[in-house]
This record gives structure tokens, sequence and C-alpha cells, in this order.
């Protein structure tokens, strides 16, 4: 597949030639393993060229006997008479032995629908019947519609790369030098050969920076046609045009008239003007192109005769002969390329692209009005055969917005938006639009879609938006955002009259369509969905297209339960396993997946065996948590042996249905299994079985004395299990548990292993603080060999309270302080600052001060909560927090979320407005969000003062540092909220005289 | 290895679509000064290869918004890059920028469509 000019057919008779040649016997080619290296082929076969365009037509015909005719027959059709009958033979024979490659060219060429189809129905059985040989069909991308369904593969035709555009242009200015040496290139002179290589650098020089000063040309260059194209335009008038139908124009005026002048070959005899000449093509064009001549319904090719009688009709009217139509076909034919003759007596536009062009000028050329109502007629605006000319022509008109107005303002609500679609493709011709809103209007439906209608409003598109708007309408990803945004944007009962046209489209064969149906469900009001898809849903979940079958599946969940048990049932008891599709289904019943009867027995019967999938693993780690109640014996090893299962994905799954099912009442079976897990060999099963347990109730964790397994786990030796066990622990003990679990810690503390974890639990319970027990071991924990314990100890201390607080905890954690553990460090620092903080002693303040000269980001954090907790208002001390605002960017994570929380313990307004604040866009950015955020919740003594202050800071930055003034504003508005303040209107009221008589570069005031 | 040699040296770039890198490579963007982050970001959007273009646009969203901001006009020149991806990725951000800049209005009664779509059970 490819785009208009990007090659196809040249590469399909490139590959026919090369195993044409080699089977004529050419030596090079029949090299050993030449097939393989140039054309990676297995072996060389007989090529079959096949222009499916010629013979659509024979194939929608039928036969003498009743059935449809073959590709074989059709083309023995084209062949002369006498030829048919042998000919016919041999092709059978050479098929039959699977020896041909077969070359099927452009299936977008073929007109009509009906056309289409026989010839897809012709292909299919060919590959079918023949499957032996090799076959190659091209096709445009725009053209190839619901495409072949036989075992095709899609490939695409590249782009040109930069390199090969350079190379292009080397190679074609050297051939067309070549190509002006008189006589024999053997007799040529070295000066004249010299010459002639230096002249074609030159020229391939000279295009190349024209290319590299155009970049709208550029784009154009990577196809090869339009490069050539460009090429030759480049040559005769050594400048390029903007746009692709300026470009068209210049080709065509080169090819009708220049060419022959430039080479000084004078054989145009036939007296007409280039106009002329034109107008003679504009007319061929737009009959073939319409199906006045040749195939009805528009096609490629048209007799001699008709074509000549058409000629013939309009030459009186331009001034000339009627008689010489005949002569200057011919001379049309030689001398411009444009038209060929395709076979005998059948004469055809060189590229369909020039048929295109002349037909899109006739177009434009003749009555407005008219001509433009023909375009827009449905038929054309939606089909592929006509959009190339749309395009065109509407790059053609002096102003387009009419035509793209009303293109885009289509009366019926098309679900695809396929009008809006063309719209926008005709905005990128870089055509002129003299109505400005129409550009906007067409923009800004196409964010709408691309948005899926998430977007309802736009100031003025951007042009690189709009560029990259029209450039993301040509993909796939078209269909089912406009299917979305049709339904979205619908109104209730607009809904359920598109519900319709969806279920509609998910019978239509392009699968773009059937996705963007199944995307576009949920989007519709349920009821409306369930009355229609019922039945055609479930049928695309065996689709053989992935895309479609995962997109039907996620559609399942939005239709009626039963429908959802139905299916999983025969898709179960069909495959006779643990099916992952079935599964899926399963999950989406949910708790109704209990309830059915004969989904619960086909389960447990199936659960014997595993699977060897992960994702069936997976899938079946979900849906226990809705069939645990009924499982058989089985299914419930089949799910604790998941716990352990190889692949993290499973196990995460099967932790999470763990915890849910203890969460609600889980049976007796299931809960031996989980307490059996806390024995594992496994770190992570232990650490899933100790969470999901802190999930019980009280009831339970005193039949199976949960709380002492728990604090066994606090030895154990992997850190990440003993803290899950305290976690669940303290989970419990919010559950009518404390007293156990408080005596279970007590007896933990004695041992040294599990210390840090008892002193952490035993820290949540007030009650036992000034037993001295607890006190003891706390001691022992700051004087402990382990980090972890001191950490713990450290961070315990502090929850002492003051009047327990002795003064060898004090001494203790003054040292502490100092400690090379990072944690150690802030947690002591922390605790300390809560212990003392009524009277702070100079020892502590130096601590503090220190904290914050730390070289740990932690330990600076801890230091700011602790000069909080004391209050620490004198004026060096708050210099210093103010130097580390600075100093720190915002977005780093010790960020302004702990200086505000200081900030506002603190009550630090004074200091904002007092201390001039100097520093760059970003520091002033973090200051004073800061500042905003902690002057907008502390309570103000002079609320007034602040506000005015506020409001005169937000009118100066807003000329500087326009992204600091919300904040200002912001906070002014909370302030003013709290205290009524007449100085916060009166604020407002400058602000908005100041900010508003400038533009504020696009921030929101709101 | 610096911080300039994640984005820049074309030995790490191959590995931008990785998650784990693309989120070392935020922690990294996170920690240095902003000034210093949007000269480099500049520069990779310049020119630089498709990894390290692909990566910045990746990551630009989750960096502070006046960082963010300050890229707006580089990250609008690549919705018309040649590449697919690089084209998204830069839509997506632009979306985001876009409807923070106040240039276009999302739709508020969506979100609670959304929210109370059936759908729960199908992602997509």
């Amino acid at each position: 597949m490819g785009a208009p000019g990007a090659g196809k057919t040249t590469l399909l008779q490139y590959v026919g030639l090369a195993y044409a040649k080699a089977c004529a016997g050419e030596k090079r080619l029949r090299e050993r393993k030449c097939h393989k290296r140039r054309l990676s082929a297995t072996k060389w076969r007989l090529p079959i060229f096949v222009p499916l365009g010629t013979i659509a037509k024979r194939l929608a015909e039928t036969l003498p006997d009743g059935r449809p005719p073959s590709i074989v027959d059709a083309v023995s059709q084209t062949l002369p008479p006498d030829l048919e009958g042998d000919i016919r033979s041999f092709f059978v024979d050479r098929l039959k032995k699977g020896r041909c490659v077969v070359l099927l060219d452009g299936l977008d060429e073929v007109p009509t629908d009906e056309e289409f189809r026989a010839v897809v129905r012709a292909i299919e059985s060919l590959a079918v019947a023949y499957h032996k040989n090799q076959f190659i069909v091209t096709s445009r991308i725009a053209g190839w519609r619901t495409g072949i369904q036989a075992d095709f593969r899609l490939t695409y035709v590249s782009d040109l790369t930069d390199d090969q555009v350079e190379f292009f242009v080397d190679t074609w200015c050297s051939a067309v030098e070549l190509n002006s040496v008189v006589g024999s290139i053997k007799d040529e002179s070295e000066t004249d050969r010299t010459n002639r290589e230096r002249r074609a650098h030159g020229r391939a020089a000279q295009l190349k920076t024209a290319l590299g000063e155009n970049p709208g040309i550029r784009q154009l260059a990577t196809n090869p046609m339009l490069l050539s194209i460009i090429a030759l335009v480049h040559h005769s008038r050594t400048s390029l045009p903007q746009d692709r139908s300026k470009l068209y124009a210049d080709c065509s005026k080169i090819l009708l008239e220049q060419w022959d002048i430039v080479r000084g070959l004078r054989v145009d005899d036939t007296d007409l003007k280039f106009d002329q000449k034109e107008a003679i093509m504009r007319r061929l064009a737009y009959a073939m192109h319409t199906g006045e001549i040749g195939t009805v319904g528009g096609g490629r090719e048209a007799t001699r005769g008709e074509v000549e009688k058409l000629v013939s009709e309009l030459l009186p009217l331009l001034g000339g002969q009627s008689a010489s139509a005949s002569h200057l076909l011919q001379i049309l034919i030689e001398r411009s390329g444009l038209i060929i003759e395709r076979r005998r007596d059948v004469l055809s536009f060189a590229h369909l692209t020039f048929q295109e062009y002349f037909a899109a000028r006739y177009l434009s050329r003749g009555d407005r009005d008219e001509y433009r109502d023909f375009l827009l007629q449905p038929e054309r605006v939606c089909s592929d055969w006509w959009r190339e000319t749309i395009l065109l022509y509407s790059g053609m008109l002096n102003d387009s917005s009419e035509f793209i107005r009303r293109l885009h303002e289509s009366p019926v609500l098309d679900l695809t938006r396929m009008r809006t679609r063309l719209s926008g493709w005709c905005l990128g011709e870089a055509v002129q639009i003299k109505q400005e809103q129409v550009r906007q209007q067409v923009a800004e439906d196409l964010l709408r879609i691309r948005s899926r209608w998430s977007i309802t409003k736009a100031a003025v598109l951007q042009p690189e938006v709009i560029t990259y708007l029209i450039r993301w309408s040509k993909g796939e990803e078209w269909y089912p955002n406009a299917i979305i945004s049709s339904v979205r944007g619908a109104s209730a009962v607009g809904q359920i009259a598109l519900m319709a046209e969806v279920a509609h489209m998910l019978e239509n064969p392009r699968i773009e369509l059937i996705a963007g149906a199944l995307k576009a469900l949920p989007s519709l009001p349920p009821s409306a969905v369930k009355a229609n898809v019922d039945t055609i849903v479930p049928t695309l979940l065996h689709h053989k297209n992935p895309e479609v079958s995962r997109l039907a599946l996620y559609a399942m969940g939005i239709l009626d339960k039963s429908i959802v048990a139905k299916t999983a049932i025969k898709i179960l008891s069909d495959e006779y396993s643990l099916d992952l599709l079935g599964l899926r289904l399963c999950r989406y019943l949910g708790k109704e997946l209990a309830n059915d009867e004969r989904l619960v027995t086909l389960l447990n019967e199936l659960s014997t065996q595993p699977s060897p999938d992960w994702r069936v693993r997976e899938e079946i780690a979900r849906i226990f948590t809705f069939i645990y109640p009924r499982a058989s014996e089985a299914f419930v090893q089949l799910f604790f042996a998941l716990l352990s299962d190889s692949d993290p994905d499973v196990r995460r799954e099967a932790n999470r249905s763990l915890t849910a099912i203890l969460r609600v009442k889980p049976s007796d079976v299931i809960l031996v299994n989980t307490i059996s897990l806390l024995k594992h060999q496994d770190p992570q099963v232990r650490r899933a079985a100790a969470a999901a347990l802190g999930e019980l109730d009280r009831e339970a964790v005193v039949r199976h004395q949960i709380v002492a397994q728990l604090a066994q786990l606090f030895a154990d030796k992997e850190r990440l299990v003993s803290v899950a066990a305290a976690a669940a622990l303290q989970k419990l003990s919010q559950n009518n548990l404390a007293s156990e679990i408080a005596s279970v810690c007590t007896a933990a503390l004695e041992n040294p292993e599990k210390s840090s974890c008892a002193i952490r639990m035993l820290s949540h319970f007030k009650t036992l603080h000034g037993t001295g027990m607890f006190e003891q071991c706390l001691l022992r924990g700051l004087e402990s060999r382990n980090a972890q314990t001191r950490r713990e100890a450290a961070a315990a201390a502090g929850e002492l309270g003051k009047e327990r607080a002795q003064q060898l905890f004090i001494s203790k954690l003054l040292e502490l302080a100092q400690d090379r553990d990072k944690h150690v460090r802030a947690n002591a620092i922390v605790s300390l600052a809560s212990l003392q903080s009524d009277d702070p002693t100079p020892q502590l303040l130096s601590i503090v001060e220190a904290g914050l000269n730390d070289r740990n980001d932690y330990v600076i954090t801890a230091a700011c909560r602790a000069a909080g907790l004391l209050r620490i208002r004198a004026a060096d001390f708050v210099g210093k927090l103010l130097e580390i605002l600075r100093r720190k960017p915002p977005g780093f994570h010790l960020g302004p979320r702990a200086l505000i929380f200081m900030f506002r313990r603190l009550r630090f307004e004074h200091y904002f407005f007092s201390s001039s604040f100097e520093g760059d866009e970003f520091e002033q950015h973090n200051y004073w969000k800061a500042a905003a955020a902690t002057l907008s919740t502390i309570k103000l003594p002079d609320p007034e003062l602040v506000i005015s202050e506020l409001g005169a800071m937000a009118v100066q930055m807003e000329s500087g540092s326009p992204l600091i003034v919300p904040y200002l504003v912001g906070a002014i508005a909370s302030i003013g909220s709290r205290h009524t303040s007449m100085a916060a209107s009166r604020s407002f009221l400058t602000l908005r005289s100041g900010l508003v008589s400038r533009a504020n570069g696009g921030i929101p005031l709101n | 290895m610096t911080h300039e040699a994640i984005f820049m040296s074309p030995m790490y770039v191959w590995q931008a679509q990785r998650l784990d890198f693309g989120y070392a490579a935020l922690l990294v963007s996170k920690s240095l000064p902003p000034r210093e982050v949007i000269g480099l970001f500049r520069t990779v959007l310049e020119d630089n290869s498709y990894g390290a273009r692909l990566l910045v646009l990746q990551i630009v969203g989750a960096l502070n918004a006046s960082v963010t901001s300050e890229l707006y006009p580089s990250v609008m020149k690549h919705l018309t890059d040649e590449e697919e991806q690089i084209r998204t990725a830069a839509w997506k951000l632009v979306q985001a920028l876009s409807v923070n800049r106040g240039l276009w209005e999302t739709d508020p009664s969506l979100y609670q469509q959304e929210s109370t779509e059936i759908v729960s059970v199908g992602k997509e």
C-alpha cells in the first residue's frame, strides 16, 4: 500500500521485470541465490502482471454458464482472440504447479463498490485455488476499503528518506543531462563529458538548496512521483511553487508545451496554444472521471474512439478543425506523456493524479455554484474516488471558505464525521481562506474530535496545532474518536437514534469502523446499548482481528450479566479448559459468579489442571475473590499455589484477592491455609500473608491465635516481613485487641531481634507509658547497636510526653542527634523539639541550627519541623530558613511543603514583607508560593494591612513575574473571605484595573 | 553518569522508552535547578535523537508548572515532528498545557458523565 505516486506500480513492474528477465535467462540474475539477495524470494517464478482496473468490469459480469468469472478468465479475455485458448491452458498449468507470481496492480482503481466486491472475491478465490503461488496486490491507502480478507500481509511503500531524495536528485539531473547529449555517448569528448557532469552537479545542488529553503515542498518530496515533478518543474523554471496544485499546474504546463521548446524541437504542428490544449485535457479528464466516457461510474480508461469523438466535438469551440482530432490526439500521446496508450486503442492518463488534477481544474473553471453542488453531493463527498479531486479543487479556488463551510456544515448527522475530516484535509491543502472564522470553526471541530469532546471551547488555535490536527485526522485513530465525539456531542434523544447507527456499524466489514463503534459503546446510554447490540458483541469476541476481539471483550462489560454468563459458559465448555476469554468474562460477572450454578461447577471441574499461561493464572487469582465460598478443595489449592507463583503479576493479583477475601468472612479452610503461609520459605509470601491477616475481625483472630503468630514474625530476618507483621498488628489493635497485642509486644521487647518492631508497636499504646518497663526498654533501644532499633527508639522517645521525659532520655537524644545514621539524627531532633517545646535549651537551639546545615535533606526537613515546634522566631534564625527557601528550587522534594508547615507554626507574616526578598523568578516563585499559602491559613492580627500589601505586591509582580500573581491573588481571596474585609474588595478593584488594562499573558485570574 | 549524559549521550537515549529509565531521568531533572533543566531540555528538543526527544516530552509534563510553561514553544514545534510517537507525546503535553493556560476549556459535565459510566470493569 502507499499514497498516490509512492511508486507502487513502478515497484510492481520492477518486480515483474526482474522475474521476467530471469525467466528469459539473463545471466546476472541467474547467479546463485540472486533471487534471495535481491527480492528475498525462494525461487524465480513466472510473473503475471494484472492491472485490476482494466478487468474489474469483466469480473463483475457473469459468464454464459452462470458462474462468476475468475481472474484467469478475465485476463484471457483481454488477449487477442487467436491466442486465447493456448494461453489460457498455459497459465492454468503454471498456476497449478505453483510457479507463478501474480502481480495485481491498483485495487483502488476499481471505481464502483459492486466491481470492488467482484474483484476482491476473484482475488480471494484465486489465492485459495492456486495457493502455491505468490500474490502481490497494490492499492492506495485510501482505496483499500474493506481490504482483502484472505491471508495477506500488509506492507507499505516507505516515503523517501533524506538520503534517497538526494540520491534521486543527483541521478535525475545527470540522466537529464545525459539525455540531451547529441549523438552517441561513446563519441563524446572528454571536455564535453566534464562539462556535462559539472552542469548536472550544479543543477542538483541548486535543486537541493531550493528544497531546503522551501519546507512545504520539501515535505512533498518524500513522494517519488511528486519529487520527479518537482525536479521537472525546477529544471525548466529554476524556482519552485509553494503547494501541490500549483506544482501540478506547472508540471502540466511543462509537459503540454515547454518540453518541446526547451529542447528546441518544434514538432508540434497543431497550432494550439497551451490554454487550448489544457482545455482539451480538462474536458477529457472530467469525462473519464465521471464515467461520461469509458467505464460507467468513472474509471481510468477510455477507447480511442470515445476520446476522439469528445475531442472533435470540443475543437470547433476552441477555434480548431474537428477533423484534426485524431492527429492532435496522436501528438498529445507522443509528445506530452500525459496521455498514454495502455493497450491497443485504449487510452488513459499516465497517472491517476493527472486525471484528478485536470478534472478538478475543469470543475474549478466552470460554473461555480453548479459544480460546487455537484461535488458536495453525499455520494461524492464520501467516496474515495473523488477525494483527491475535491482536495485539489478546494486548493484551486480563490477563496475556499464558502466551499469548506458548506462541506463542513452538513445537515445530516454523520456518525464518523467524514465531512469534518474532509474539511480538515482541504484546509491542509494550503488553500486561500478569506473568512478566518471558517478555518477556526473547522479546526475547533477537529480539536473536539481529537479530544473526544472533552474540550468545549478554544481561544484562537495556533497554526502548529491546526497542522497537527489535520495530520492526525488522516490516521485510523479518526474513526473511534469521531464516533465517540458524535455520541457525546448529541442530545439524549439523539444518542438513542445514534445507537442504531453504531449497532449497524458493528456489522460493517471495515475493521476500523467496528473498533470505533466498540470503543464508543460505553459513551452511549446503557438502556439503548442493551436493546441493540446484545447479539452482535458476543460474536465479535472471536473476531480474527485481535484488536477487535480485545475491544469486544471490554464492551461485554456493559452488557447484561445474563448474556455475559451465557457466553462464558459457552466458551469454557466448548474449549473444556481454563480459557482466558472465558475467565475474563467470569470476572465481569463479579459477585454474581457464585450464584451461577453451571459456571461454578464448570470452573471447579476445570481447576484441576494448572495453566502454563501467566495471563490465565492471573485471571484465576482475580476470579477467586468471587467464587471462594463455593470453590472446591482443588480450586483452593490452585489459588494458594498462585501466591508463590513465578510470575510477579500473578502473585500481586493473588495477594490482592487474599486480602479482599480475609476482609469479609473467610472460611476456616482459607484461614488455616493463610496461617500456614506465615512459615513459607519465600519472604514475599510471608509478607503477603501477614498483611492479609491484618484484615481479620476479632473473633477469627482470637480463635486462631493470630496475634502470637504475627509477633513471631518480629524476629524474621527479612525486614519487610517484620514491618508487615507490625503493620498488621497495628491494624488489629483498633479491633478491641489492644491489651492482648500490648502484652505480646512487651514480651517481644526482651528479645533483641524483635525489639525494634516492638518499640514501634508499643509507642502506639499510651497506657503503657510510665509503667517503667517501657522506659527501660526504650533506653536500651536508644543505646542499641542496631541503627534500626535506634531509629525507632528515637522516634518513640518523642511520644513519651514532657512530664515523663527524664534528663537521661534528653541527654541520650542529644547524643543521637549526631548519630551517623540520617534517620536516627532526624528522629532525634524532632523528638527533642517536641519534648522541650516550651523551654528550649541553648544546646537544643544549636542542634536545630546544625540540622538546618546538615548535608542530608531528610535531616533538614526534620530540623524545619523542629524549628516549627519550637516556634523559634529569632531574626537570624528566620534568615537562615529564608536562605533554605532560596537555595532549594521548586519541585525539589524538600519543597515548600515542609517550609509552609513551619511558617504556619511560627506566625510568620511580618517577615514576608519586612525582609526584602531578592532572587530570580524561580526563587521568588517558591518564596511567594510559601508566603501565600502561609498567610491564607494563619490567623492574622491585622488582615487589612496584609491584604493591601499583597495587592501592591501583585500589581508590582505582574509585569516582571506574572506566574506569581495567581498565588498572591489567591491569598487575598482567602484572607478576604475570612475577614469580610473592605481592604480586600478595594484591593481587588485596584488589581482589576491594574491587571486587566494590560494583556496578562494568558494567566487565568479566576 | 552526569545528567547531560542521560539526555545527550546516544549510548543512553535508546533506553528512553523503558519505564524505569524514564523515572530515573525524571528524578534527575527534578533535582536540577530549573534554569539548567530548561536550557538542557531546549537543546534536546531542538536537535537530538528520537529517543531523547521522546524521553523529554514524556517527563516534561511531570515537572514543575513553571518549567513546563517555559518549554511550551519548543513543545509546540514537535506537533509537526516526523515521528508519530513524538507528535502524539507533544500533543498530550500541549493539550494539558493549553487547558492550564486557559487557551482551551474542558467540559466539566464530561467528567460527571464519565464517573457514572458503568464500564468500571472495562478499561481501554
